[in-house]
Protein backbone atom coordinates (compact mmCIF):
# COMPACT_ATOMS: atom_id res chain seq x y z
CA UNK A 1 0.00 0.00 0.00
CA UNK A 2 1.38 3.51 -0.69
CA UNK A 3 2.26 5.58 1.66
CA UNK A 4 0.37 8.90 1.71
CA UNK A 5 1.08 10.31 4.97
CA UNK A 6 2.48 13.73 3.49
CA UNK A 7 5.43 15.44 5.37
CA UNK A 8 6.67 19.45 5.49
CA UNK A 9 10.21 20.23 5.58
CA UNK A 10 10.34 20.99 9.24
CA UNK A 11 8.70 17.65 9.77
CA UNK A 12 11.53 16.01 8.37
CA UNK A 13 14.46 17.71 9.17
CA UNK A 14 12.96 16.45 12.98
CA UNK A 15 12.66 12.53 12.15
CA UNK A 16 16.13 13.05 10.37
CA UNK A 17 17.69 14.86 13.95
CA UNK A 18 16.00 11.89 15.92
CA UNK A 19 17.43 9.44 14.07
CA UNK A 20 20.78 10.43 14.20
CA UNK A 21 20.65 11.00 17.59
CA UNK A 22 19.53 7.68 17.96
CA UNK A 23 19.08 6.52 21.43
CA UNK A 24 19.39 10.13 22.98
CA UNK A 25 17.05 11.89 21.25
CA UNK A 26 14.90 14.47 23.39
CA UNK A 27 13.87 17.96 23.27
CA UNK A 28 17.21 19.64 24.18
CA UNK A 29 19.63 17.38 22.07
CA UNK A 30 16.80 17.67 18.76
CA UNK A 31 17.13 21.14 19.26
CA UNK A 32 20.93 21.23 19.32
CA UNK A 33 21.09 18.96 16.49
CA UNK A 34 19.32 20.86 14.23
CA UNK A 35 21.38 24.44 15.12
CA UNK A 36 24.77 22.37 14.53
CA UNK A 37 23.55 20.69 11.39
CA UNK A 38 21.16 23.08 9.57
CA UNK A 39 21.95 26.74 11.09
CA UNK A 40 18.49 27.20 12.35
CA UNK A 41 17.75 28.06 15.46
CA UNK A 42 14.44 26.81 16.27
CA UNK A 43 12.16 27.62 19.00
CA UNK A 44 11.03 24.80 22.22
CA UNK A 45 7.35 25.51 20.90
CA UNK A 46 7.97 25.10 17.35
CA UNK A 47 9.50 22.25 18.29
CA UNK A 48 7.26 20.47 20.66
CA UNK A 49 3.81 21.37 18.35
CA UNK A 50 5.92 19.06 15.68
CA UNK A 51 6.87 16.40 17.92
CA UNK A 52 3.19 15.96 19.15
CA UNK A 53 1.58 16.17 15.81
CA UNK A 54 4.20 13.36 14.79
CA UNK A 55 3.22 11.01 17.88
CA UNK A 56 -0.24 11.59 17.02
CA UNK A 57 0.42 10.60 13.62
CA UNK A 58 2.19 7.66 14.99
CA UNK A 59 5.85 8.57 13.29
CA UNK A 60 7.49 9.18 16.27
CA UNK A 61 7.04 7.41 19.99
CA UNK A 62 8.40 8.50 22.97
CA UNK A 63 9.38 7.30 26.40
CA UNK A 64 10.27 8.54 29.50
CA UNK A 65 14.02 8.50 30.94
CA UNK A 66 14.73 8.46 34.28
CA UNK A 67 14.82 12.21 36.43
CA UNK A 68 17.46 14.46 36.37
CA UNK A 69 18.50 17.08 39.10
CA UNK A 70 19.17 19.55 36.72
CA UNK A 71 15.76 19.16 35.47
CA UNK A 72 14.45 19.76 38.91
CA UNK A 73 13.56 16.58 38.97
CA UNK A 74 11.97 16.12 35.38
CA UNK A 75 12.46 13.36 33.17
CA UNK A 76 13.04 13.64 29.77
CA UNK A 77 11.05 12.04 27.31
CA UNK A 78 13.20 10.39 24.84
CA UNK A 79 11.59 10.26 21.39
CA UNK A 80 12.46 7.19 18.60
CA UNK A 81 11.31 6.89 15.08
CA UNK A 82 8.50 4.40 14.38
CA UNK A 83 9.17 1.97 11.25
CA UNK A 84 5.87 3.81 10.01
CA UNK A 85 7.91 7.18 10.08
CA UNK A 86 11.10 6.22 8.47
CA UNK A 87 8.82 4.90 5.81
CA UNK A 88 7.31 8.09 5.65
CA UNK A 89 10.76 10.23 5.72
CA UNK A 90 12.01 7.87 3.19
CA UNK A 91 9.07 8.08 0.65
CA UNK A 92 9.65 12.20 1.13
CA UNK A 93 13.41 11.69 0.48
CA UNK A 94 12.91 9.74 -2.42
CA UNK A 95 10.83 12.19 -3.83
CA UNK A 96 13.21 15.22 -3.63
CA UNK A 97 15.64 12.83 -5.10
CA UNK A 98 14.16 12.02 -7.95
CA UNK A 99 12.89 15.72 -8.62
CA UNK A 100 16.60 16.62 -7.85
CA UNK A 101 18.13 14.53 -10.63
CA UNK A 102 19.84 16.31 -13.13
CA UNK A 103 19.62 19.28 -11.66
CA UNK A 104 23.17 19.22 -10.68
CA UNK A 105 22.03 21.68 -7.79
CA UNK A 106 24.06 20.12 -4.59
CA UNK A 107 26.86 21.07 -6.66
CA UNK A 108 26.52 24.47 -7.57
CA UNK A 109 25.66 24.85 -3.87
CA UNK A 110 29.03 23.36 -2.87
CA UNK A 111 30.77 25.35 -4.98
CA UNK A 112 29.18 28.52 -3.96
CA UNK A 113 30.39 27.35 -0.56
CA UNK A 114 34.35 26.44 -1.75
CA UNK A 115 33.88 29.73 -3.33
CA UNK A 116 33.36 31.63 -0.27
CA UNK A 117 35.71 29.82 1.38
CA UNK A 118 38.69 30.41 -0.94
CA UNK A 119 37.60 33.83 -0.75
CA UNK A 120 37.46 34.69 3.01
CA UNK A 121 40.88 32.25 3.40
CA UNK A 122 42.98 34.40 0.64
CA UNK A 123 41.57 37.21 2.63
CA UNK A 124 43.07 36.01 5.62
CA UNK A 125 46.68 35.17 3.76
CA UNK A 126 46.54 39.01 2.63
CA UNK A 127 45.72 40.77 5.82
CA UNK B 1 8.70 27.88 43.80
CA UNK B 2 4.82 28.39 43.38
CA UNK B 3 4.83 30.26 40.41
CA UNK B 4 7.09 27.65 39.12
CA UNK B 5 4.74 25.36 39.65
CA UNK B 6 1.61 27.03 38.50
CA UNK B 7 3.68 27.52 35.67
CA UNK B 8 4.08 23.69 34.78
CA UNK B 9 0.11 22.99 35.77
CA UNK B 10 -0.42 25.31 33.07
CA UNK B 11 1.66 23.63 30.26
CA UNK B 12 0.29 20.25 31.27
CA UNK B 13 -3.41 21.20 31.05
CA UNK B 14 -2.10 22.40 27.36
CA UNK B 15 -0.20 19.79 26.52
CA UNK B 16 -1.16 16.75 28.29
CA UNK B 17 0.60 15.92 31.97
CA UNK B 18 3.17 13.57 30.72
CA UNK B 19 4.32 16.24 27.14
CA UNK B 20 3.47 19.29 29.78
CA UNK B 21 6.46 18.01 32.61
CA UNK B 22 8.92 16.72 29.74
CA UNK B 23 8.36 20.24 27.88
CA UNK B 24 9.11 22.35 31.27
CA UNK B 25 11.94 20.16 32.07
CA UNK B 26 13.30 20.62 28.81
CA UNK B 27 12.78 24.38 29.33
CA UNK B 28 14.71 24.50 32.85
CA UNK B 29 17.59 22.56 31.44
CA UNK B 30 17.84 24.86 28.50
CA UNK B 31 17.25 27.73 30.83
CA UNK B 32 20.85 27.00 32.82
CA UNK B 33 22.46 28.51 29.28
CA UNK B 34 20.10 31.43 28.91
CA UNK B 35 18.65 34.02 31.00
CA UNK B 36 15.54 34.43 32.42
CA UNK B 37 13.64 36.66 30.03
CA UNK B 38 14.27 34.14 26.83
CA UNK B 39 12.41 31.30 29.60
CA UNK B 40 10.03 33.35 30.08
CA UNK B 41 9.50 34.09 26.25
CA UNK B 42 10.08 30.56 25.44
CA UNK B 43 7.55 29.06 28.20
CA UNK B 44 4.75 31.58 26.73
CA UNK B 45 5.56 30.48 23.22
CA UNK B 46 5.61 26.98 24.18
CA UNK B 47 2.40 27.12 26.03
CA UNK B 48 0.66 29.21 23.47
CA UNK B 49 1.76 26.86 20.56
CA UNK B 50 1.14 23.87 22.36
CA UNK B 51 -2.42 24.87 24.13
CA UNK B 52 -4.77 27.27 21.57
CA UNK B 53 -5.89 24.29 19.87
CA UNK B 54 -8.57 22.86 22.54
CA UNK B 55 -10.14 26.54 22.93
CA UNK B 56 -10.48 27.32 19.37
CA UNK B 57 -11.86 23.72 19.17
CA UNK B 58 -14.68 24.54 21.41
CA UNK B 59 -15.10 27.97 20.00
CA UNK B 60 -15.61 26.66 16.77
CA UNK B 61 -17.81 23.56 17.47
CA UNK B 62 -20.11 26.43 19.69
CA UNK B 63 -20.07 28.36 16.73
CA UNK B 64 -20.69 25.62 14.15
CA UNK B 65 -23.96 24.07 16.26
CA UNK B 66 -25.38 28.08 16.90
CA UNK B 67 -25.25 28.32 12.79
CA UNK B 68 -26.20 25.50 11.74
CA UNK B 69 -28.80 24.80 14.61
CA UNK B 70 -30.79 28.45 13.53
CA UNK B 71 -30.60 27.35 9.76
CA UNK B 72 -31.77 23.90 10.26
CA UNK B 73 -34.51 25.43 12.90
CA UNK B 74 -35.51 27.91 9.50
CA UNK B 75 -35.73 24.98 7.53
CA UNK B 76 -37.82 22.81 9.13
CA UNK B 77 -40.15 25.71 10.23
CA UNK B 78 -40.44 27.12 6.57
CA UNK B 79 -40.41 23.72 4.61
CA UNK B 80 -43.19 22.70 2.50
CA UNK B 81 -46.31 20.81 4.77
CA UNK B 82 -46.38 17.78 1.95
CA UNK B 83 -43.02 17.05 2.52
CA UNK B 84 -43.44 17.28 6.64
CA UNK B 85 -46.42 14.99 6.64
CA UNK B 86 -44.73 12.68 3.67
CA UNK B 87 -41.66 12.37 6.41
CA UNK B 88 -43.41 12.47 9.37
CA UNK B 89 -43.33 8.49 10.74
CA UNK B 90 -39.24 8.80 9.61
CA UNK B 91 -38.86 11.71 11.84
CA UNK B 92 -40.90 9.80 14.75
CA UNK B 93 -39.27 6.93 14.65
CA UNK B 94 -35.20 7.84 13.44
CA UNK B 95 -35.97 11.79 14.25
CA UNK B 96 -34.28 11.99 17.94
CA UNK B 97 -31.22 9.59 17.07
CA UNK B 98 -30.56 11.27 13.64
CA UNK B 99 -30.84 14.78 15.24
CA UNK B 100 -28.30 13.36 17.83
CA UNK B 101 -26.20 12.04 15.37
CA UNK B 102 -26.43 15.14 13.22
CA UNK B 103 -25.37 17.17 15.97
CA UNK B 104 -22.51 15.19 16.90
CA UNK B 105 -21.04 16.37 13.79
CA UNK B 106 -22.24 19.77 13.72
CA UNK B 107 -19.77 20.14 16.67
CA UNK B 108 -16.98 17.53 16.18
CA UNK B 109 -15.96 18.43 12.74
CA UNK B 110 -14.90 22.32 13.44
CA UNK B 111 -13.66 20.56 16.67
CA UNK B 112 -11.54 17.77 14.84
CA UNK B 113 -10.83 20.10 11.65
CA UNK B 114 -8.94 22.57 14.61
CA UNK B 115 -7.71 19.56 16.47
CA UNK B 116 -6.39 17.42 13.96
CA UNK B 117 -5.28 19.65 11.05
CA UNK B 118 -7.89 18.98 7.76
CA UNK B 119 -5.45 17.12 5.90
CA UNK B 120 -6.43 14.00 8.69
CA UNK B 121 -8.30 11.46 6.78
CA UNK B 122 -10.64 11.19 9.84
CA UNK B 123 -11.30 14.43 9.23
CA UNK B 124 -12.06 14.00 5.62
CA UNK B 125 -14.09 11.02 6.21
CA UNK B 126 -16.09 13.54 8.63
CA UNK B 127 -16.88 15.37 6.18
CA UNK B 128 -18.98 13.51 3.81
CA UNK B 129 -20.51 11.68 6.96
CA UNK B 130 -21.43 15.54 7.49
CA UNK B 131 -22.57 15.71 4.38
CA UNK B 132 -24.90 12.66 4.12
CA UNK B 133 -26.43 13.53 7.33
CA UNK B 134 -27.09 17.25 7.09
CA UNK B 135 -29.12 16.10 3.65
CA UNK B 136 -30.78 13.30 5.22
CA UNK B 137 -31.75 15.80 8.45
CA UNK B 138 -33.81 18.11 5.74
CA UNK B 139 -36.44 15.66 5.48
CA UNK B 140 -36.42 16.41 1.49
CA UNK B 141 -38.46 13.12 0.39
CA UNK B 142 -36.48 10.23 -1.39
CA UNK B 143 -32.80 12.85 -1.21
CA UNK B 144 -33.24 12.00 2.92
CA UNK B 145 -33.35 8.25 2.52
CA UNK B 146 -30.99 8.07 0.05
CA UNK B 147 -28.55 9.99 2.05
CA UNK B 148 -29.88 8.10 5.32
CA UNK B 149 -28.73 4.89 3.30
CA UNK B 150 -25.94 6.34 2.21
CA UNK B 151 -24.30 7.43 5.71
CA UNK B 152 -25.31 4.34 7.42
CA UNK B 153 -22.98 2.15 4.57
CA UNK B 154 -20.29 4.39 4.16
CA UNK B 155 -19.05 3.37 7.57
CA UNK B 156 -19.50 -0.20 6.97
CA UNK B 157 -17.61 0.80 3.51
CA UNK B 158 -14.66 2.27 5.26
CA UNK B 159 -14.60 -0.64 7.77
CA UNK B 160 -13.44 -2.83 4.77
CA UNK B 161 -10.86 -0.44 3.08
CA UNK B 162 -7.70 -1.03 4.07
CA UNK B 163 -7.09 2.74 3.82
CA UNK B 164 -10.05 4.36 5.68
CA UNK B 165 -10.76 1.20 7.99
CA UNK B 166 -8.48 3.18 10.82
CA UNK B 167 -10.41 6.44 10.62
CA UNK B 168 -13.56 4.80 10.77
CA UNK B 169 -12.72 2.50 13.56
CA UNK B 170 -11.75 6.12 15.60
CA UNK B 171 -14.46 8.16 14.26
CA UNK B 172 -17.40 6.17 14.61
CA UNK B 173 -18.10 5.16 18.36
CA UNK B 174 -16.35 8.67 19.24
CA UNK B 175 -19.40 10.08 17.35
CA UNK B 176 -22.32 7.37 18.52
CA UNK B 177 -20.69 8.02 22.11
CA UNK B 178 -21.13 11.66 21.62
CA UNK B 179 -24.36 11.75 19.97
CA UNK B 180 -25.31 9.44 23.02
CA UNK B 181 -24.01 11.56 25.61
CA UNK B 182 -25.47 14.74 23.82
CA UNK B 183 -28.97 12.76 24.10
CA UNK B 184 -28.42 11.82 27.81
CA UNK B 185 -27.12 15.26 29.10
CA UNK B 186 -29.89 16.85 27.55
CA UNK B 187 -32.34 14.76 28.79
CA UNK B 188 -30.63 14.92 32.38
CA UNK B 189 -30.28 18.83 32.05
CA UNK B 190 -34.32 19.35 30.42
CA UNK B 191 -35.28 17.04 33.56
CA UNK B 192 -33.46 19.23 36.02
CA UNK B 193 -34.38 22.46 34.46
CA UNK B 194 -38.47 21.01 34.86
CA UNK B 195 -38.04 19.99 38.47
CA UNK B 196 -36.07 23.52 39.06
CA UNK B 197 -39.02 25.37 37.49
CA UNK B 198 -41.69 23.65 38.93
CA UNK B 199 -40.11 24.07 42.58
CA UNK B 200 -38.55 27.86 41.82
CA UNK B 201 -40.53 29.42 39.94
CA UNK B 202 -44.02 27.74 39.09
CA UNK B 203 -46.29 30.43 37.32
CA UNK B 204 -43.57 30.56 34.59
CA UNK B 205 -43.77 28.93 31.46
CA UNK B 206 -41.16 27.17 30.31
CA UNK B 207 -40.54 28.24 27.27
CA UNK B 208 -40.05 32.40 28.53
CA UNK B 209 -37.29 31.16 30.79
CA UNK B 210 -33.66 30.99 29.25
CA UNK B 211 -33.52 27.87 30.84
CA UNK B 212 -33.73 25.45 27.83
CA UNK B 213 -31.00 27.56 25.78
CA UNK B 214 -28.25 26.93 28.57
CA UNK B 215 -29.11 23.58 29.11
CA UNK B 216 -29.47 22.84 25.19
CA UNK B 217 -25.83 24.53 25.48
CA UNK B 218 -24.76 22.79 28.69
CA UNK B 219 -25.38 19.30 26.86
CA UNK B 220 -23.37 20.22 23.48
CA UNK B 221 -20.24 21.91 25.73
CA UNK B 222 -20.41 17.63 27.58
CA UNK B 223 -20.97 16.16 24.44
CA UNK B 224 -17.60 18.17 22.99
CA UNK B 225 -16.09 17.11 26.13
CA UNK B 226 -17.10 13.68 25.36
CA UNK B 227 -15.78 13.80 21.77
CA UNK B 228 -12.50 15.59 22.90
CA UNK B 229 -12.03 12.78 25.60
CA UNK B 230 -13.29 9.96 23.10
CA UNK B 231 -11.26 10.79 19.90
CA UNK B 232 -7.53 11.30 21.78
CA UNK B 233 -7.84 8.62 23.79
CA UNK B 234 -9.02 6.52 20.78
CA UNK B 235 -6.48 7.95 18.83
CA UNK B 236 -3.78 6.83 21.50
CA UNK B 237 -5.05 3.92 21.60
CA UNK B 238 -4.86 2.64 17.93
CA UNK B 239 -1.04 4.44 17.41
CA UNK B 240 1.49 1.62 16.55
CA UNK B 241 3.02 0.87 19.74
CA UNK B 242 6.98 -0.04 18.07
CA UNK B 243 8.75 0.34 21.33
CA UNK B 244 6.03 -2.08 23.22
CA UNK B 245 6.66 -3.94 20.71
CA UNK B 246 10.63 -3.87 20.81
CA UNK B 247 11.42 -3.01 17.46
CA UNK B 248 13.05 0.60 18.45
CA UNK B 249 13.99 2.67 14.90
CA UNK B 250 12.75 -0.55 13.29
Amino acid sequence: MANTTSLGEFEQIVLLAILRLDENAYGVTILGEIAERTGRKVSPGALYTTLHRMEDKGLVTSRDGSPTRERGGRAKRFVTVTREGRHTLASAQAAYRSLMEGLDLLNEVQGARFAVRARSEMRGAYA
Amino acid sequence: MRRAGFAEWLLKRAAGAERGRAVYGDLIEMAATHSRLWFAAEYLRALIRLGWRTPVAFTCGFAAFQLLGSLMGFWLTHMPGAWRDHLLPLLASVGPALAAVTVALWIGIPFLIVRYGARDRMVHLALVLLALDTAAFLYIPWLSFACAIAAAILPVASLCSRTWRKAAIILVPVLLGGAATFACALAAIALMTQYAMQHLHPGLLIYHSPIPGIAMNGAVLIAMLAIAWGCSLMRRWMLPTAIAAGVPNA
